[in-house]
């Protein structure tokens, strides 16, 4: 229906309102928002939880050669400083400031692990306090018996040991047996009830194959230390750019010029995860109000155009609400990184941001989200019941997902004829031309890309308005659609043809 | 003397609306003028919703005009108008007041004039303490109603309901119909759709018929009821009631002394009674049986000879 009058922005606003706000009341986006900060605890946590439900396994071996029991029990207390090192270092990264970063390493390897915890003391005396090894949940106890056969019954809870002030059965028993003619002249077997607990097992694996591997060096008369540290002494190899200058930091390519192009994948990602987000939410609420003739209710009062755009600006506000915990995780780790990380990294951080993407992010971000915001609108006036809208998204999620390919390519190969081409086609353009960025195209290509963009969302909102108005009140959908194109081509195009 | 009668709210003429080649409404014309209640009749299928939609600006017709408030239907009625759709047409997960006031708002109410309205409103209905529920949790009944209130809540000039009563219990269609009345009574005008003729009867002054797409009638409730032949039984033992009544009636049935009655059109029981005293036959009993619109509809439907077949004939 042809009208002069202008859109309302007041209408706009609050059928926009509304669908924020109906939205937001919900569990699901609370889970959704919530979810990073979840995740990270989960993650962070579940290891802790999951060593601190583990029971400690008592084990023992029966070593009838008389040479491997101390050396596995040396190698396991080995093997858990190295992980407490590893551990360090780690936490070091947030807790000693830059530039004593190198000194700490060099303390933690050199004078072990007491020192270096003497270091985080200083800027962090609480962290300090809880780094220290966890007791280990293998436990050595010596064979209570001389023989396997009679070590059977302290496997199967017939008899028990007696260890850290109580009674316990044993969990594993490794028996070694010399046999000259066996590898490393040993026979092992390893005897449980418990088939899935492999913790001696695993050790005793890795402590073999680390002395097959020194014994065999040896024997060809290398000393293990002088070879691994040999290992260390190789070439360095610099990777430098013609097209950098010297003056600018010099040729030598570093992680800071990596970084832009992992931190432009991260805001592609960002918008594919925006854009479909968004668009589920617009179907969903679309199909919603349709099925529960709410839209009928509204069109008696507002404009099919001011319930488009009142849509589309209600579901940005809420996907950007839902987003911002991954903002402020960003900003959290590009305050850290700024601290704690290398300088190198912090530079790539800045020279991500560049102007151009900071001039045309937003414009990719608000061109792609309207682009398919408008389809998903569309979509769901078309659709008569959820099935309906599930039949329909099916082509639209298999376009994104084909869409999202864009972004390994642009990590891998900037300057590739896909990326080149994608950058031009409407439905990849978004997430095409984000990526390309750091490789400096020329700016007419990403103009190019923000015009087709542009074009193509235009030609979209107006035919996806035009599907809305028939889908909402054709009443039957899809099935008026298909009429109406049957008729439309038994008029235009027969008629044509006919004449 | 034409100058007394007011401008139409609703005008509409030589309508038609085709669905994929289907008419769903042939050539109807009707006008609503202000002040009245008019019912909106006709069997499932008419084209009933498809009409009011139209009435709305929502779905626009192939051919024929509309004019709502003098202009075309559309965004210049925005807020002068209050509709109810045939099935529920609120968010499910939202609270009773919200549901309302947000409708209140798009219709020209400020937000928190529109919460204080839908607080009122819902206590003069009694449905004071439902305020705060969502409405997926309310009764179809009191759904329906928090839906009406949601309609009118801004005042509207004109109120347009498609099939209010339907799925509610006769507790609820009495309490909706009392709403009507209310609402009728401070002076809106009003038309609601159905296909239970004996709502029509009781709230409206004017009605329109719709069969198969077409309009059938167009006119005051006792104007239809006029339409129906009337019918009346009588009872005498006289052998001569046969012969007497015959040339009054198109229809003459009895069961012994019981005889049935459809009288010609144009005569009335008070006919029948005169020729029965004019003969001295002898009444045990004399009862004229009052149509109901049911009754004008089925006459007015089998009169106009609806087309039956769906498809048009081209105008």
């Amino acid at each position: 229906m042809k009208n002069a009058n202008p859109i309302s922005l007041r209408r706009t606003y609050l059928i926009a309102r509304r669908d924020f706000v109906g939205y937001i009341k919900t569990w699901g986006f609370w889970l959704t928002a919530l979810g990073p900060f979840v995740g990270i605890l989960v993650g962070v946590l579940a290891p802790f939880i999951m060593m601190g439900s583990e029971p400690t396994r008592y084990v023992s071996v029966l070593d009838e050669t008389g040479k491997h029991a101390r050396a596995l029990e040396a190698y396991m207390v080995e093997e858990n400083e190295d992980a407490l090192k590893l551990a360090m270092r780690q936490i070091a990264k947030y807790t000693v400031p830059r530039k004593e970063r190198d000194h700490f390493n060099r303390v933690l390897d050199e004078q072990g692990v007491e020192a270096a915890r003497a270091l985080i003391r200083k800027t962090n005396p609480t962290i300090a306090r809880h780094l220290k090894l966890p007791d280990s949940k293998l436990k050595f106890v010596p064979p209570p018996a001389t023989t396997l056969e009679a070590l059977k019954p302290y496997l199967d809870g017939r008899k028990t040991v007696l260890a850290d002030g109580g009674a316990h059965t044993l969990d594993g028993v490794l028996y070694l047996k010399a046999r000259p003619e066996a590898p490393g002249g040993v026979e092992a077997q390893y005897w449980t009830i418990h088939p899935t607990h492999s913790g001696l097992l695993d050790l005793a694996k890795r402590y073999f194959r680390t002395q097959a591997s020194r014994g065999f060096l040896q024997a060809h008369g290398i000393d293990p230390d002088s070879y691994v540290k040999a290992r260390r002494q190789t070439p360095k190899i610099t990777t430098l750019n013609p097209l950098k200058t010297a003056r600018a930091g010099g040729q030598e390519v570093t992680t800071k010029d990596k970084i832009p192009y992992f931190v432009a994948a991260g805001f592609s990602m960002l918008l594919w995860f925006t854009v479909f987000t968004g668009a589920y939410m617009l179907l969903m609420s679309m199909v919603e109000e349709k099925i529960n003739k709410v839209l009928e209710m509204l069109l008696a009062s507002t404009r099919f155009s001011e319930i488009f755009f009142g849509k589309l600006l209600g579901v940005a506000a809420l996907t950007l609400a839902s987003l911002l915990p991954w903002i402020a995780l960003g900003a959290l780790g590009f305050y850290g990184a700024s601290v704690f990380a290398d300088g190198a990294i912090v530079e790539g951080l800045v020279k991500a941001m560049s102007p151009k993407m900071m001039i045309f992010l937003p414009i990719f971000f608000v061109l792609g989200y309207v682009f398919y915001g408008s389809m998903f609108i569309a979509l769901g006036a078309l659709a008569e019941s959820m099935q309906d809208a599930s039949t329909l998204m099916t082509p639209m999620v298999l376009i994104l997902t084909a869409c999202i390919m864009v972004v390994p390519i642009g990590i891998v190969s900037p300057d590739s004829p896909v990326l080149d081409i994608a950058s031009w086609v409407p439905f990849s353009a978004p997430f095409a031309a984000v990526i390309r960025l750091p490789a400096n195209p020329p700016l007419w290509q990403t103009l190019g890309s923000v015009s087709s963009l542009l074009l193509g969302s235009a030609f979209v909102v107006w035919g996806s308005s035009r599907l809305f108005k028939h889908g909402v009140l054709a009443g039957n959908g899809l099935a008026a659609v298909r009429a109406g194109l049957k008729s439309w081509i038994r008029r235009v195009v027969l008629r044509r043809k006919n004449a | 003397m034409l100058e007394n009668i007011p401008a139409p709210i609703l005008s509409l003429k030589h309508v038609r609306k085709s669905f994929g080649g289907k008419p769903a409404v042939r050539g109807v014309s009707f006008e609503v003028r202000p002040g009245e209640i008019v019912g909106f009749l006709g069997p499932n299928g008419a084209g009933k919703t498809t009409t009011l939609r139209m009435a709305l600006g929502l779905i626009v017709p192939d051919s024929g005009e509309i004019k709502l408030f003098g202009g075309p239907p559309g965004p210049a009625a925005f807020g002068r108008i209050g509709f109810l759709p045939e099935e529920r047409g609120l968010y499910r997960k939202i609270r009773a007041r919200d549901g309302i006031a947000h409708i209140a708002s798009l219709n020209g109410m400020k937000r928190k004039a529109a919460l204080k309205t839908a607080d009122a409103m819902l206590a003069r209905y009694g449905l004071g303490d439902i305020g705060h529920k969502k409405i997926k949790t309310l009764s179809k009944g009191m759904a329906q109603k928090v839906q009406l209130i949601a309609a009118i809540a801004h005042d509207p000039e004109f109120l347009i309901l498609d099939e209010p009563f339907s799925g509610l219990d006769p507790v609820n269609q009495k309490l909706l119909e009392d709403m009507i009345r209310e609402i009728a009574g401070r002076g809106r005008t009003i038309i609601f759709s159905t296909h239970v003729m004996e709502h029509a009867e009781r709230l409206c002054e004017k009605i329109v018929l719709l069969s198969k797409g077409q309009k059938i009638f167009d006119g005051t409730v006792s104007e239809a009821l006029a339409q129906v032949p009337c019918r009346l039984k009588l009872e005498t033992d006289d052998k001569r009631a046969q012969d007497v009544l015959a040339p009054l009636c198109t229809a003459l049935r009895h069961d012994g002394p019981v005889y049935d009655l459809v009288l010609k059109p144009g005569l009335a029981p008070k006919h029948v009674l005169a020729a029965a005293l004019d003969h001295k036959l002898a009444l045990k009993g004399f009862a004229p049986a009052n149509p109901g619109l049911h009754e004008a509809f089925v006459t007015l439907v089998g009169r106009a000879g609806v087309v039956s077949t769906d498809r048009e004939t081209k105008a």
